[in-house]
């Protein structure tokens, strides 16, 4: 397991965004300080916001990249949905930077007039490229493209927007003058430029070349299979918390795609000379996890995520929330629960449509037998089939509570499953006055 | 909750970066003023304190855009 002590971010969470809000304001201090006004505050302000623009751009590529050090403090879900909120702040800066600079010279053609040169031209073309960047990541779903061809167009955008935006900046900005701003562009879009080389070309490369191996695939239910992945023989492997999560490309050849998908992690870090992700059919893709075989490779990265009660040792009554295939993250906690003989108490309320939906039904039971945790697992479906005589329904609030003992001080909320489920917890739990601070979740998609 | 501080960091930063920015446009101009390198264009690149000054090499060179053409317009007309 990793050093939970990197995990323990406050600290270095503070200092990365006051590091984050340093960086993306040093060239426009130096070009307020250093560079020579037009005149006009409007004017100035569109040179600032493009300035600040730019460095955000910059900076998006390294909250994206999946750089531990930075991801720890806050979560890969919570850093990608940073990335993706300041990625709309930055296109509202640059596509404002025309329009001001326009008020302020009373130049209007500079926004919409042909008469213009060619650089501006290009900062018009990729500030267009900019839009239709962030118009696809915010609306994916609604316009109904999949992950893939939007990773794909997204990994082709990304670049084109830096080198447009660098070259524009460069040639026409008059800050761009200052032999100092002319270093931090160059030094900053070098570095953006290297850092998405090597998160999108150099380190697929890396893990493909020490590829896993997967050593079994279990049918756990109709459509679910647990695979297991071990490392060539002499590497070690990846640390990780019990609940996080990792990529995983599968070589499998047969024609089967090469797709990279994250999932979370269901086995326990404790003492296991594998890793493990148990995946339901829900798409295309998952579809074919059943065809996965023995021998196949795989490239894992991982783990990510806080999702993970060992970040937080002092808390000793928890209550699991899962629906369906969001069990995973909560099995590989009580996995490592019961490697550690930990003996803190665990109530799991597991919501399935029916029986045949349960996965590791009997080793829940088991686990449940040996008292390390010290858990009780009930299961919630909301259409059983005949002669079932436990709960029913949805978990409600009335639930949470019946099934909490009346009693919900101090207990501590883990819940994952479908948004559906989430959502309705959520609510539940906020109608029953459980604080913010007592309530985890992870959130799967990273498009929400 | 984290997508709650989530929420309250990501309002935190860019209210801190559009002030930040705000606030260095405003400073620009009277720290340009106090310096004696006046905001009009044309004194701006054709006076003596600007011909020293980088932006007017940019000037004398190309007129790349939009800003320098209208520095350039200036000086043509002054000159």
């Amino acid at each position: 397991m990793p050093d939970n002590a990197a995990y323990h971010g406050n600290t270095r969470g503070i200092l990365l965004v006051v590091l984050y809000m340093a960086v993306a304001i040093t060239p426009l201090i130096l070009a307020s300080v250093y560079g020579y006004p037009y005149g006009h505050v409007l004017y100035d302000l569109g040179r600032s916001f493009a300035l600040l623009g730019f460095m955000i751009i910059v900076l998006q590529v390294f909250l994206a990249a999946r750089i531990k050090w930075i991801e720890q403090p806050y979560g890969f879900d919570i850093l990608i949905r940073f990335h993706r909120n300041m990625g709309i702040f930055a296109l509202l800066l640059i596509l404002a930077h025309p329009f001001l600079l326009a008020a302020g010279s009373g130049r209007w053609a500079l926004v919409l007039g042909p008469a213009v040169s060619p650089v501006v031209w290009l900062g018009r073309i990729t500030l267009a490229v900019l839009i239709a960047s962030v118009l696809l990541s915010v609306y994916q779903r609604s316009l109904g493209l999949k992950y893939e061809p939007w990773r794909l167009v997204h990994d082709i955008l990304s670049p084109l927007i830096i080198v447009g935006a660098f070259v524009h900046s460069f040639m026409i900005g008059a800050d761009l003058n200052l032999a100092l701003m002319q270093g931090i562009w160059i030094a900053s879009a070098i570095a953006a430029v290297s850092v998405f080389v090597y998160h999108r070309l150099i380190r697929p490369r890396i893990l493909r070349k020490h590829a896993y191996r997967v050593t079994e695939v279990v049918p756990e239910a109709p459509g679910v299979w647990t695979v297991k992945l071990a490392p060539a023989a002499g590497e070690p492997l990846f640390d990780y918390l019990p609940g996080q999560f990792q990529f995983i490309t599968f070589f499998r050849n047969r024609g089967l795609p090469e797709e990279e998908h994250h999932w979370t992690i269901s086995s326990s870090p404790a003492g296991r000379d594998y890793v493990s992700s148990t995946i339901k059919a829900l798409g295309d893709f998952t579809s074919t996890m059943g065809q996965t075989r023995v021998g196949d490779r795989a490239a894992v990265h991982g783990g990510f995520g806080r999702f993970s009660y060992v970040l937080y040792p002092k808390e000793r009554d928890l209550v699991f929330i899962a629906g369906g295939i969001g069990i995973t993250p909560l099995m590989s906690m009580i996995r490592h629960m019961q490697d550690t003989r930990d003996t803190r108490q665990v109530l799991l309320l597991y919501a399935n449509k029916d029986q045949s939906g349960i996965v590791f039904s009997r080793e829940l039971s088991e686990i449940e037998a040996g008292g390390h945790p010290s858990l009780r697992v009930v299961h919630v479906l909301g259409s059983p089939g005949p002669g079932w005589k436990g709960e029913t329904g949805f978990v409600d609030e009335e639930k949470i509570l019946r099934l909490c003992g009346d009693d919900l001080d101090g207990k501590i909320f883990y819940v994952c499953g479908p948004s559906g489920l989430i959502d309705a917890v959520l609510d539940a739990l906020t109608g029953l006055g459980v604080e913010d601070y007592r309530i985890r979740i992870e959130i799967f998609s990273f498009l929400d | 909750m984290r997508r709650t501080e989530l929420r309250k960091v990501t309002i935190l930063v860019i209210a801190v970066l559009v002030s930040i920015a705000v606030f260095m446009a405003i400073f620009r101009g009277s720290a340009g003023d106090s310096r004696g390198a006046s905001a009009e264009p044309g004194t701006l690149v054709c006076g003596e304190n600007a011909r020293q000054s980088s932006q007017v090499i940019r000037v004398n060179g190309s007129c790349a855009g939009v800003l320098l053409f209208h520095h350039h317009e200036k000086c043509a007309a002054h000159e």
